[in-house]
């Protein structure tokens, strides 16, 4: 029995080699491209990178098969990318919860030191409204409110420490004001919440809102951008910065290879990540998840910029909320 | 009943740390919070002890004995239940090094023959049909990333899932 | 009516029957293997819908739903590993039946109670969706307390062997499940500064350590004094008469409501359901020949006609209020979104066959269990002709992968490692394996609802007791936590004197 063991192994060496040597070989891509998804499967991120992908592939050449890496709060995503060689066949999603964990010294890995950016992809907006019978009409009338009676207005998100509580803190800082933030584990419970009358405001990106704007059970009050929004029900909700409250911010999602990529190979891929974005398929995509809104493209350099600044305002305010691991 | 309080110390251990860890836990910041991060764990904590506290007694009180085979070496059945538990463990901890498929080619006929299979041609065959039925279905068609190991048998696993 | 009609050429065509015949067996396939849950196994068909006419992608995201909720328990039943989360409680007296030697009949009843389930589901959802979907509002922080503490009171049933030690798990279930960030302040909990615990310890690796390893390490050192173990011929489904099933009727019944309502609500998902609904079984059959957890027909019952009643439930919300109602409604609601439905308030006005396409998909589905369940049994069931030393490795191989497979993470499979050394001497020392999964399924929903209601109702209590819903809730678990003491007390309830 231990000699065909044995036999095996012989083959596993003797030809490994070859293959190895193949890998690192200037015909990229050789075999399929792994996209690590630092979160589980079925959520927006993943199935945006799913659909994405599939038309990417067929500019790269090669297949693109998802993994999910859904561990840790996006950790064990970062680590899987982390352990793989630079060689291209890695390709990681990043959303803003990546340079959140960042600046929340939650990881070992130093997220921007180690990834470079290919592109980012889309960008979201987040809205904020009340159910339809509170009696804020109007967003000044919910600030007012919140000036006078601190922490009393019951605002959900997603997740301690994510980027909703980051949203909503940010936006009542900018507006003068606090309010009391509640997580929830998921977008469905908080919805529920909303429309069953345990919290007095929504907030949400412009997919899920638009549901229930539409339903009639929820009035939008802003939309936390510099501009407003270019769709029917949403056309007199005001932009924050409108409003004269300095605070923009919504999610986005890209894509990002390690450091240390051969520079032709990282061309290969924005070459065709730049195709798959021009694709008419993928603005199909856009449309029905409406985050066509806001202009989303960035190029990588565009893109490391943003990453730093943003890192800067996460840094910021997770410090003010005592948030940042020493 | 040795074996029994030897276990209860393990777990009386593992509240305090876990108590103790549980104090430690910042208060909330929102002051209508009012357990906070801690209060649950340590309330748990205390009442688990209390509860431990009477199991203990009850043991002392009644000295039924109970055979633990894994963790005595003179058994025969426990020597063989142990091995297995031993090679298990090595398994798991090779398997980021060697990979999903050098493991199970492996693993499967080792611990066949802990347990007392001792058929060469038929172990061989079962092992090589197990693995690749196993790593066809969750590699290749459902795409389950399993562990690739490292260097060369990386590279060499993305040729076959 | 003439949206029925309507339905019927949608669900009846060559092209939607072959789908759903498909979507029904790929899902019980999925189901049956630990690790692939029916989440992934709908993520795998989404890029076949993408080309699709909207009926038929829905049709067949449903269809694989419904086998994925009922394939769960063939595994759970063969090697005691359950191969869904929602099949954990037809372990309890599933696999027992199954090393009697009645695999055949525990199988059989799975299926039928699963396709009972679905049906129920579908035909109340088709009369009340809309109403329904008010309940899923009604339930609040308050209420998810109650509900968090009502499935722990199945803790009464699960295990009488010894009240105390059992006690004792659930503790230990519900400490283990605060491990991670904490999901209101993101305090990080017992991490000890390693990031693989931050999500905390999922409840599915440890499910299959305590329950598959253990079983496996058991057997192994009773192997050579005697072989307990026997081996199976041909595994075959044996169909519940319809005699035995008016026989028990009520527990079908109840079990199905339970898996309806509990479906609908946002945060509960079909594992709590299935253990509510066998706690209750167990409650109310205290009497029954064969003890629950030694093989009792309605242990198995009782849980997949809940879970599988889940699914006409959890779609209920999802459609009419576009919240989902399970994680696995989750994808199919973005499956919605890519086929161009817009699930919410205004989808049954816009699409008013859509309901009745999905009811009609459920119940043909559901039918069709009992064809799939027959396929995957005997490709499963050959594994199960190995001799025992054969067959328990390659369990550990599939618990592994299943582990593994979760978060495509090693760590997953050490935990399952870990709880394999502890299930098993849980079972020497007669602890409770099932008391400690209870305590770490629900964990989070009870200590998470508990301070969130205290934090909405600004630091009171009082929110648990006003709010009607959550008041008959605590009421129903304090007389069932009391119960057992009132019937000593008053020698009410046991007819046979003392309680065996």
């Amino acid at each position: 029995m231990t000699k065909w063991l044995a036999a095996v192994a012989g083959v596993i060496t003797a030809v490994g080699p070859v293959f190895c040597g193949m890998a690192q070989a200037a015909e990229y891509p050789r075999r399929a491209v792994e996209m690590v998804v630092p979160f589980g499967a079925g959520g927006a991120s993943d199935v945006f990178a799913r659909q994405f992908s599939e038309i990417a592939s067929k500019y790269l050449g090669a297949p693109i098969t998802v993994v999910n890496k859904g561990g840790a709060g996006t950790i064990e995503g970062l680590a899987y990318a982390y352990s793989a060689p630079a060689d291209g066949y890695t390709i990681l999603e990043v959303t803003p919860s990546l340079p959140i964990v960042e600046a929340q010294n939650r990881s070992s890995i130093k997220f921007r030191a180690e990834f470079e950016p290919i592109m980012r992809v889309q960008a979201d907006v987040q809205l904020i409204g009340v159910p339809k019978d509170s009696p804020f009409q109007t967003i000044e009338d919910l600030v007012a409110f919140g000036k006078e009676n601190p922490k009393k207005l019951k605002i959900g998100g997603i997740s301690p420490g994510g980027l909703d509580d980051y949203i909503a803190h940010g936006f009542a800082k900018a507006a003068g004001f606090e309010w009391n933030y509640i997580p929830y584990k998921g977008s469905s419970v908080m919805k529920a919440a909303v429309l069953g009358g345990e919290l007095d405001v929504y907030q949400d990106k412009l997919i899920s809102f638009m549901s229930l704007v539409e339903s009639g059970d929820i009035r939008p009050l802003v939309v936390i951008s510099d501009q407003r929004i270019d769709v029917p029900e949403l056309k007199d909700a005001p932009s924050s910065v409108e409003k004269g409250i300095d605070f923009t911010q919504g999610s986005w999602r890209g894509f990002v290879v390690k450091r240390g990529t051969p520079e032709e190979i990282k061309a290969k891929i924005i070459d065709a990540f730049e195709q798959a974005y021009a694709d008419p398929a993928y603005k199909e995509v856009e449309k029905q998840q409406m985050t066509n809104i806001l202009p989303g493209h960035l190029a990588s350099d565009e893109f490391e910029t943003l990453l730093d600044e943003e890192f800067e305002h996460f840094r910021a305010m997770f410090e003010e909320l005592g948030q940042v691991k020493k | 009943m040795r074996a029994e309080l030897i276990f209860n110390a393990f777990v009386g251990f593992f509240l305090s740390f876990l108590l103790f860890n549980a104090l430690m836990l910042p208060g909330s910041d929102n002051p209508s919070d009012l357990l906070g991060a801690g209060g649950f764990p340590t309330v748990l904590c205390i009442l688990g002890l209390v509860v431990l506290a009477f199991i203990t007694l009850r043991v002392l009180r009644y000295q039924k004995a109970i055979h633990v085979p894994l963790f005595d070496a003179r058994s025969v059945d426990g020597r063989a239940a142990a091995l297995s538990v031993l090679l298990l463990l090595a398994y798991i901890l090779v398997l980021d090094i060697i990979g999903f498929i050098l493991g199970t080619l492996l693993y499967l006929p080792i611990a066949a023959w802990l347990i007392g299979y001792r058929s060469p041609v038929r172990v061989a065959i079962y092992t090589i049909a197990a693995t690749v039925v196993v790593t066809t279905v969750f590699g290749i068609l459902f795409l389950v990333p399993l562990p690739r190991g490292i260097g060369q048998l990386r590279e060499l696993s993305y040729l076959i899932y | 009516m003439e949206h029925l009609f309507e339905a019927f050429g949608a669900v009846f065509n060559p092209l939607s029957a072959a789908l759903v015949i498909v979507g029904t067996v790929f899902g019980m396939i999925c189901g049956t293997l630990p690790g692939v849950s029916t989440s992934l196994a709908i993520i795998l068909c989404l890029p076949f819908t993408y080309t699709m006419d909207p009926a038929s992608a829905v049709v067949l995201l449903i269809s694989v739903y419904v086998g994925g909720a009922c394939g769960g328990s063939i595994a759970a039943i063969l090697i005691k590993t359950p191969g869904t989360p929602e099949a954990v409680a037809t372990t309890f007296d599933g696999y027992p039946m199954a090393r009697k030697g009645d695999v055949g009949k525990a199988l059989g009843l799975a299926v039928t109670a699963s396709s009972f389930g679905t049906i129920f589901s579908a035909a109340v959802m088709l009369v009340a969706a809309p109403l329904l979907a008010k309940i899923a509002l009604t339930f609040q922080s308050a209420e998810y307390f109650g509900l968090g503490l009502l499935g722990l009171s199945c803790i009464t049933s699960i295990s009488a062997k010894d009240e105390a030690k059992a006690f004792l798990s659930v503790i230990l279930g519900l400490l283990i499940s605060t491990v991670g960030i904490d999901t209101i302040d993101g305090t990080e909990r017992f991490t000890f500064g390693e990031p693989f615990l931050l999500n905390g310890i999922n409840y599915i690796p440890v499910m299959i350590g305590a329950f598959a390893v253990a079983e496996v390490i058991r057997n192994i050192e009773e192997y050579r004094l005697r072989d307990t173990t026997k081996t199976v011929g041909t595994v075959s489904i044996k169909l519940m008469k319809f005699a035995e099933m008016l026989r028990m009727w009520a527990t079908f019944v109840k079990a199905s409501i339970i898996g309806v309502v509990v479906g609908i609500i946002p945060a509960a998902g079909g594992s709590i359901s299935s253990l509510i609904a066998y706690g209750e079984a167990a409650r109310s059959n205290k009497n029954d020949p064969i003890p629950f957890g030694e093989g009792n027909p309605r242990g198995i019952i009782a849980p997949e006609a809940a879970n599988n009643a889940g699914v006409g439930g959890s779609l209920v919300p999802t459609m009419v209020l576009g919240i989902p109602g399970s994680p696995v409604t989750a994808v199919i609601m973005a499956a919605f979104i890519i086929v161009g439905l817009r699930p919410g308030p205004l989808l049954l006005r816009d699409q008013p066959v859509l309901l009745n396409t999905i009811f009609l998909g459920l119940i043909f589905s559901a039918l069709l269990l009992f064809l799939g369940g027959r396929f995957v049994t005997q490709q499963f069931g050959h594994i199960l002709k190995l001799p025992y030393p054969l067959l328990a490795p390659l369990i550990i191989v599939l618990g592994l992968v299943g582990a593994y497979s979760l978060e495509n993470s090693i760590y997953a499979v050490f935990v399952m490692f870990i709880f394999g050394l502890i299930g098993y001497l849980f079972d020497k020392f007669q602890y409770s394996n099932p008391a400690l999964i209870l305590g770490l399924i629900l964990g989070e929903l009870v200590e998470n609802s508990l301070r969130k209601q205290i934090i909405i109702a600004d630091g009171s209590f009082s929110g648990f007791f006003e709010r009607p819903v959550s008041l008959v809730i605590l009421i129903i678990v304090l007389l069932i936590f009391a119960w057992p003491m009132i019937a000593r007390l008053t020698g009410i309830g046991s007819p046979r004197g003392k309680k065996g």
